[in-house]
C-alpha cells in the first residue's frame, strides 16, 4: 500500500526528516509517535504530496509519488491537524468540491452517507465558517473518506470531537483497515495509539528511534510496562544518543 | 483547468455575494449601504464630467503612474517578503495540494482566483479615469486595457515569486535576491537618485514657482533617455489606457496583450516545486493574521516596563504598544520612516532654503495626513481585539477602562509620531519669511498644534473603535487583506470616520477660533495658544464622554452571533 524508503527532507541545510524507510501493507493502522518537532507532521505532508521530498522514494499503491504524482494522490486522502475550510463554501459544497477533485462522476450517494456518518445531515446547508470546531473536524473527515482513498494520512484526527465523534471515527479506522485500507495516524493520544495501531513507529529527532508492533515493543522494552514508558524511554535514548 | 477548481471559485463568490446581501438586511449595516452606494455614485458617476486631459497631461500622468508601477515591480523582486505572492489559504493547501493535480493547474487556479478583484479594480479604475479625465477611448475600451495593464502587473509578481524561489531552490540567494540582482537594481535605483540630485537646480526653481510646477518638472525628467528606458515596459502597459481613440488605443494594445500573454507563458511554464515555498508564505500568512506578530526569528524580544501599580486601562494600552512594536510591517515602516529619513538626509547635506522649505511643507503635510489615514496603519486597539471579546470581558475590569486602554495606544504612537513630524516642519520652515510667516506665527502654530495633536488622535481613534463595535463584521484584523470589500471598507471607513471627525471637531474649535479672535488684538500670534487650550479641552471632554458610551456599548454587546470578517 505504501513504501517509504530512505525518505530525507531538509529545510534549505536542516534536515527536519533523515532516512526514513517503513511500509504500510493493507489493512494495516501504522501510529507515528515522537515528541514535538520529531517531524511527523513533515513526514505526513512528505507523504500527502504537499512537501516535495529532499531524497528517498515514496510509492502509493504501487506509483511514485515523484514520477507519478496524481496517480499517487488520486489513492491517498490527508488529514491535517487544524481543520482548513473554504469560508465561503457550504458543508455539501465541500462535498460535492472534493469529489470533483478526484474526479467522481456521480457523488450523490457518497455525499449522502458521508453526512450521514459524521451526524453532519443537519448542516449541510451551513458555510464552514458557521460551524463548531467538532463540526470542522467532521467534515474535513467526510471530504477525506469521499473518494474513498486506498491510504489515509491523519494528523491528530480526533482533536476537537465530542466523544460521541471520537467513537465515531475509531470505529470507521477500524472498518477500513478491516477492509484492507491503509492507514497512518499521529498523534499524541497515546490510548488512541494503543488502542487502533497494529504497528507503531517512534520518531525523535528527525529519525526513527525505535519501531514494531505493540508486542514487539513490549518486548524490547520488558521494564517500562505500557506504551507511555516505552514513549519515554525512546525518546530519552534518542535524545542521548544525539548528544 | 479541472471542473472542481472552476466549481470551487464560483461557488465561494456566490456564496459571498448572498453573505453580503444577508448582511445588507439589517438596518444598521443597510443604511452605510446606501451611504456607500451614494457616495461612491456622486464622486464617481456624478453630473460633473471632466474633459479629457490634454496630450501633455496625459503624457505627465502616464509618466508617473510608470515610476510607481516600476518601484513597485522592484519590489517584488527584491523584497524576500513578496514570496507571499505564492501563498495559498489553509484550506487550498488541505484540499488542492494532496490533490490529483498538476503544478501548472494550481498555478492556473491562482490567476482564476484573481479574476474577480481585477475586474473589480478595472471596473472602479475606468469610471475614476474618466472622471479625471484620463484617456478618451470609449469606457469599454479602458476597461479591457486596464484589465491587460492589472492582469500583467499580476502575473509579473507571481512569475517573480516563482523565479526566486527557483533560484533559491538552486540555491542562488537562499534567503536574499542574489548579488548581481541586488547590484543591478541598486545601479537601477541610485541612477534616478543620483540624476534627481544632480537636477536639482532645476527642480529647486520650479518649486518656488508652486507645487504644480514642481510636480510638472519632476514628472519632465522621465523623459530624460535613462529614466525612460527604465519606464519603457510599464509605459507599454499603460498608453492604451490613455489612447485619445479607438483607432490609436487598438494600436497600442498589440504590444500590452504581448506583454501579458509574455507573462503568462512565463507563469504557467515556470519549472519549479513550490509547495514549499507556497506552504511557508502561506504559514506566515496565517500566522501573521492569526497573532499579527511578524515573524522576527528567535531573537529576544524587547519590552516596554509596565509599573507595578498600573490600572487595568494602563495594562490593556501596554499590551497593545507592546504588540504594535513587534507586529509594525514594511510598508507602515516606509510610510512612517520616509518622511524622517529624509529630514536626516537633507539636515546632514546643508540644505538650500527651498530644500528646507520642500521639508518643512513634506512634515507639515504628512502630520496632518496622519490624522486621517494613520489609524488604517496603526490599528493594535479593539480592533485587534474584537476576536478576543470574550476573554476580555471575563476581565474584572469596566467597559470604560477596557476602551480607554484599547484607544490609548493607537493614539499615542501616532501622536508621538506626528509631534516628530512637526518639528521637522517647524525646522523646515522656520527661515521662510518670504511669505510673511513670522517666526512667533510660526512656533505659536506649532505650540498650538502640539497641544491638539493628542487630543484630535484620540478621537480620531475612538471613531474608529467605535465603527468596530457597531460593525464587527466589517472589520478587519490584519491590515494587508485584499478582495473588494476589504477595499471598499478602507475608503468607507476613512470616508465615515472623516466626517465623523469633522462632526466632533466643530464646537471645540468654533470656540477655540472665537477665543483667537477676541483675544487677537491683545496678544496677536499668541492667542493661538489660549484657543488651542480651550479646543484641547472641549476634544478632551468629548473623547472622554465617546469612551464611556464606548465602555457601555462594551458591556453589553453580544458578540456571539457575529462572524468577524477573515482573510480567505
Amino acid at each position: 500500500m505504501l513504501v517509504v524508503e530512505g525518505l530525507t527532507k531538509l529545510y534549505g541545510d536542516r534536515p527536519a526528516v533523515q532516512g526514513l524507510s517503513f511500509r504500510v501493507a493493507p489493512g494495516e493502522i501504522l501510529g507515528l509517535v515522537g515528541p514535538n518537532g520529531a517531524g511527523k507532521t513533515t513526514t505526513l505532508r512528505s507523504l500527502a504530496g504537499i512537501l516535495p521530498i529532499t531524497e528517498g522514494r515514496v510509492t502509493v499503491a504501487g506509483f511514485d509519488l515523484r514520477t507519478e504524482p496524481l496517480l499517487a494522490k488520486a489513492r491517498l486522502a490527508f488529514v491535517p491537524d487544524e481543520p482548513a475550510l473554504f469560508d465561503y463554501l457550504t458543508v455539501e459544497e465541500h462535498l460535492r468540491f472534493t469529489a470533483r477533485l478526484y474526479r467522481i462522476a456521480d457523488d450523490t450517494d457518497r455525499r449522502s452517507a458521508v453526512l450521514q456518518q459524521f451526524s453532519l445531515s443537519a448542516k449541510r446547508h451551513a458555510l464552514a465558517d458557521e460551524l463548531s470546531r467538532g463540526m470542522k473536524q467532521k467534515l474535513t473527515l467526510a471530504c477525506a473518506l469521499i473518494h474513498d482513498p486506498q491510504l489515509l494520512l491523519m494528523d491528530e484526527p480526533l482533536t476537537g470531537l465530542d466523544p460521541v465523534g471520537i467513537r465515531q471515527v475509531k470505529d470507521l479506522l477500524s472498518r477500513r483497515a478491516a477492509a484492507g485500507g491503509g492507514i497512518v495516524l499521529s498523534s499524541h493520544q497515546l490510548p488512541l495509539i494503543e488502542e487502533l495501531c497494529t504497528r507503531l513507529i517512534f520518531m525523535h529527532q528527525g529519525r526513527i528511534v525505535a519501531s514494531g508492533t505493540q508486542r514487539e515493543l513490549a518486548a524490547a522494552y520488558p521494564d517500562a510496562g505500557g506504551l507511555e514508558a516505552i514513549f519515554l524511554a525512546v525518546t530519552a535514548e534518542g535524545t542521548e544518543a544525539t548528544e | 483547468m479541472t471542473s472542481a477548481l472552476v466549481y470551487l471559485t464560483g461557488r465561494s463568490l456566490a456564496n459571498r455575494l448572498r453573505t453580503l446581501l444577508a448582511r445588507a438586511v439589517r438596518p444598521r449595516y443597510l443604511l452605510v449601504y446606501l451611504l456607500g452606494i451614494g457616495y461612491l455614485w456622486l464622486v464617481l458617476l456624478g453630473p460633473h464630467p471632466l474633459s479629457p486631459n490634454s496630450p501633455e497631461a496625459s503624457e505627465r500622468h502616464l509618466n508617473q503612474l510608470a515610476a510607481l508601477m516600476t518601484l513597485l515591480a522592484l519590489r517584488w523582486w527584491l523584497m524576500e517578503d513578496d514570496r507571499s505572492a505564492l501563498a495559498f489559504t489553509p484550506a487550498e493547501l488541505t484540499f488542492l495540494f494532496p490533490a490529483p493535480l498538476t503544478r501548472s493547474q494550481l498555478i492556473r487556479f491562482k490567476v482564476m482566483r484573481v479574476q474577480f478583484f481585477l475586474l473589480v479594480n478595472t471596473l472602479f479604475w475606468t469610471v475614476a479615469a474618466r472622471r479625471t479625465g484620463f484617456g478618451a477611448a470609449p469606457d469599454v475600451l479602458r476597461a479591457i486595457s486596464l484589465w491587460v495593464c492589472f492582469g500583467t502587473l499580476y502575473l509579473h509578481r507571481l512569475g517573480a515569486a516563482l523565479t526566486r524561489g527557483s533560484l533559491a531552490s538552486r540555491g542562488v540567494g537562499q534567503h536574499r535576491p542574489p548579488l548581481a540582482l541586488w547590484l543591478l537594481v541598486s545601479v537601477l535605483g541610485l541612477a534616478p537618485v543620483w540624476f534627481l540630485v544632480r537636477q536639482w537646480p532645476v527642480l529647486g526653481l520650479a518649486w518656488r514657482l508652486g507645487p504644480g510646477s514642481f510636480v510638472q518638472a519632476l514628472t519632465g525628467l522621465a523623459d530624460q533617455p535613462g529614466i525612460s528606458a527604465v519606464l519603457y515596459p510599464m509605459k507599454l502597459l499603460l498608453r492604451p489606457s490613455v489612447a485619445p481613440s479607438a483607432g490609436l488605443w487598438l494600436q497600442e494594445m498589440v504590444p500590452a496583450v504581448l506583454l501579458l500573454l509574455a507573462h503568462f507563458a512565463w507563469v504557467i511554464r515556470a519549472d519549479f516545486e513550490f509547495e514549499e515555498a507556497a506552504l511557508n508564505a502561506s504559514s506566515r500568512a496565517v500566522r501573521r493574521l492569526a497573532r499579527g506578530v511578524r515573524s522576527v526569528g528567535p531573537r529576544v524580544r524587547r519590552t516596554l516596563p509596565l509599573p507595578v501599580g498600573a490600572g487595568p486601562a494602563m495594562a490593556v494600552a501596554w499590551k497593545n504598544l507592546v504588540c504594535q512594536s513587534r507586529s509594525i510591517s514594511l510598508p507602515t515602516m516606509l510610510a512612517l520612516g520616509i518622511p524622517l529619513c529624509s529630514a536626516l538626509i537633507f539636515g546632514m547635506m546643508e540644505p538650500t532654503d527651498s530644500l528646507r522649505e520642500v521639508l518643512g511643507w513634506f512634515g507639515l503635510f504628512w502630520a496632518v495626513f496622519l490624522v486621517l489615514i494613520g489609524p488604517q496603519w496603526i490599528r493594535y486597539d479593539l480592533r485587534k481585539d474584537l476576536g478576543r471579546m470574550d476573554l476580555l470581558r471575563s476581565y474584572p475590569v469596566s467597559g470604560a477602562a477596557i476602551m480607554t486602554g484599547e484607544i490609548a495606544a493607537s493614539a499615542l504612537i501616532l501622536s508621538a509620531y506626528q509631534l516628530l513630524l512637526l518639528s521637522v516642519a517647524l525646522g523646515g520652515l522656520w527661515h521662510v519669511t518670504e511669505n510673511g510667516m513670522s517666526t512667533t506665527l510660526l512656533s505659536c502654530s506649532f505650540a498650538a498644534s502640539a497641544l491638539l495633536v493628542l487630543p484630535v488622535n484620540w478621537l480620531m481613534v475612538a471613531i474608529y473603535n467605535a465603527g468596530a463595535l457597531l460593525y464587527p463584521e466589517w472589520v478587519r484584523r490584519e491590515r494587508r487583506t485584499s478582495g473588494v470589500e476589504a477595499m471598499g471598507q478602507s475608503v468607507m471607513g476613512l470616508v465615515a470616520a472623516g466626517v465623523m471627525l469633522g462632526l466632533g471637531l466643530v464646537i471645540p474649535v468654533l470656540a477655540g477660533g472665537v477665543l483667537v479672535v477676541y483675544s487677537y488684538p491683545r496678544l496677536e500670534a499668541a492667542a493661538l495658544l489660549p484657543g488651542a487650550l480651550v479646543a484641547m479641552i472641549l476634544l478632551l471632554l468629548e473623547a472622554r464622554l465617546l469612551a464611556g458610551w464606548l465602555g457601555r456599548r462594551f458591556d453589553i454587546y453580544d458578540l456571539s452571533m457575529v462572524r468577524l470578517a477573515s482573510s480567505s
